[in-house]
């Protein structure tokens, strides 16, 4: 046992990944339960919106319903820039006007339609988008530009298995997605020698891909927390360009689109006053040789009823929100701060997202 | 034969449908006021609900935020018109069980119970569309809203104001029956006499 404790906190401290990726609050498939605790949610049970934190809590919950939840990033110059990026065409006098704007930009926002019984959850989301960019070098301007939309519908089934005190929950949430994305840098200057389409070159794809997950808990030992497990975007062909995050130039997303391990382990205590839930969040690379030491969030949840706090904490983003609801709808607010490039961006970006859910 | 007889007895007793009286027992005794934590959850998380969207709403001066800050007052407002049903509302399997066991006070008890939930609904309405009401009409004329917002909370407050009309002098027809004040005649006997009068009565 001690071997391998020893193991594995040297395996953590050697494995600090050495890259500056750009971090995305908002990703596809979420609420704002993912956002409040940046995703460390998975042991977070018996919430509305646990499924989504991991499938195997599938298992675990016996809502049922339709629901249509509106989620985005809100407030401030940076959104608006992000949503012009969006939706507006993206010619040559759009993309001398971004150098104009301030260092960073970015907006993010999702949309889905769920159907959730106890037997399996189907999700519809028309569109995820997200979109960033950044300005490097003012004197001879550099622009590096991310962006990408995606549509796609998630079915989820999980299972238990108990083994005495031991329960284990087994989740699969398979989807088809179709998607643009450009992840890509330029100066102003190529903007006279060059066309647009050349320099910003969205590249469309669509797959089947899979997420896996598990959960244990056991609920006779109380001092043994429950662990969440998962495996992201399994099948994934779309990798993170390494050469672009080592690139000082270069926003590259990360944790979004390709394949990652996710860890949790903590408590859920449920009480006369309410629920409190705590639990600390780790990711890897697809083959769990990288360890992403700046992403490890702490998480902390409590809930009463149709009220929700939620808060959590990492190396660049810190959150805390709130969700209230009622039979009929829900609002949640989760107000941040991040270093959305890391240590790249030494002032923090302010943001507020809004969460929108209506019972159907 | 008798042997297999005996067998298919036995197994159509162990699988028979319970009586549906003791089900119905079954039932009352386990329907009882259902809560995911305590009996307060859904005035206090309402409470909670209506105090941080009042703060938040007049706190911030993003329109986008003050729209989704009253959605919080709007489901704080509505939780606590829940709260207020839960609080009333009878438990129909019990009292149901209780007027079947009881065949003679059967007819007053069901009323009694189909005037409850009555009330309860109306109660719950008339609360939640006045605080509704008056929240919509201080977002609307206090702090700094834009005029297309206040044109919205001005039209929902009016509507409200409508349902706390509606729900103040509408009462239907169990509540009516059960909760009437009436006065009637009666005569009381007193230590050597008889006296005539009128009798008051009000149910609560």
């Amino acid at each position: 046992m001690n071997k391998t404790l020893v193991l594995f906190l040297l395996w953590g401290f050697s494995q600090i990944a050495l890259c500056h990726p750009l971090t995305t609050i908002i990703k596809p498939r979420y609420g704002i339960n993912q956002v409040g605790t940046q995703d460390t949610c998975g042991i977070f049970f018996g919430r509305r919106n646990s499924v989504l934190c991991n499938p195997a809590n599938l298992s675990l919950n016996s809502e049922e319903g339709l629901v249509f939840s509106l989620i985005s990033k809100t407030d401030g110059d940076s959104v608006e820039a992000g949503q012009d990026v969006l939706f507006s065409p993206i010619d040559k006098e759009f993309l001398e006007d971004l150098f104009e704007l301030n260092s960073f930009n970015s907006w993010e926002a999702g949309s889905m339609l769920e159907f959730q019984t106890p037997f399996f959850y189907l999700s519809y989301e028309p569109v995820y988008a997200q979109a960033a960019f950044f300005i490097f070098n003012p004197a001879s301007p550099e622009i590096s530009l991310t962006t990408s939309k995606q549509r796609k519908i998630n079915l989820t089934v999980a299972e238990q298995i108990k083994l005495g005190s031991h329960e284990y929950h087994f989740g699969l949430n398979t989807f088809y997605y179709e998607r643009d994305y450009f992840s890509g840098s330029f100066s102003l200057f190529e903007l006279s020698s060059s066309s647009v389409d050349e320099l910003v070159d969205l590249k469309a794809s669509s797959a089947i891909n899979a997420d896996l997950g598990v959960i244990y808990q056991n609920k006779s030992i109380r001092w043994l927390p429950s662990l969440s497990l998962q495996y992201k975007n399994f099948g994934a062909k779309h990798e993170v360009n390494s050469e672009r995050l080592k690139d000082e130039k270069a926003l590259e997303p990360i944790l979004l689109y390709e394949t990652f391990f996710k860890a949790e382990f903590g408590y859920d205590f449920k009480m006369y006053y309410g629920s409190l839930a705590a639990a600390v969040g780790i990711y890897t690379d697809k083959d769990i040789a990288t360890y992403y030491s700046d992403f490890t969030t702490l998480s902390l949840g409590y809930s009463l009823w149709n009220f929700e706090v939620l808060g959590s904490y990492s190396l660049y983003t810190h959150t805390a929100g709130i969700k209230f609801s009622s039979s009929a709808n829900s609002v949640g607010i989760v107000y941040g701060r991040t270093k959305a490039l890391g240590d790249f961006l030494d002032d923090y970006e302010d943001f507020a997202i809004v969460n929108l859910e209506i019972y159907l | 034969m008798r042997l297999i007889l005996a067998v298919l007895i036995f197994s159509f007793m162990v699988n028979a449908k319970e009586s549906p009286m003791k089900f119905l027992r079954e039932q009352a005794l386990q329907n009882q006021k259902k809560f995911k934590y305590n009996r307060y959850e859904s005035i206090i998380s309402g409470g909670l609900a209506f105090i941080v969207g009042n703060i938040g709403y007049y706190g911030t001066d993003s329109s986008t935020l003050k729209v989704a800050y009253s959605g919080i007052q709007t489901i704080g407002i509505l939780n606590v018109g829940q709260g207020i049903y839960d609080y009333y509302r009878p438990v129909f399997d019990t009292e149901l069980y209780l007027a079947l066991r009881e065949p003679k006070t059967a007819p007053k008890r069901i009323i009694k119970v189909f005037a409850q939930e009555e009330k309860a609904k109306r109660l719950s309405l008339l609360y939640k569309s006045s605080l509704l009401a008056t929240q919509y009409f201080a977002n609307a004329f206090l702090g700094d809203t834009d005029d297309s917002l206040k044109d919205v909370y001005t039209f929902l407050g009016g509507v409200n104001l409508i349902v706390v009309g509606y729900a103040t002098f509408y009462k239907d027809k169990y509540e009516e029956y059960y909760y009437s004040n009436y006065l009637t005649p009666s005569v009381f006997r007193m230590k050597d006499s008889f006296v005539a009068g009128l009798s008051y009565t009000k149910s609560f």
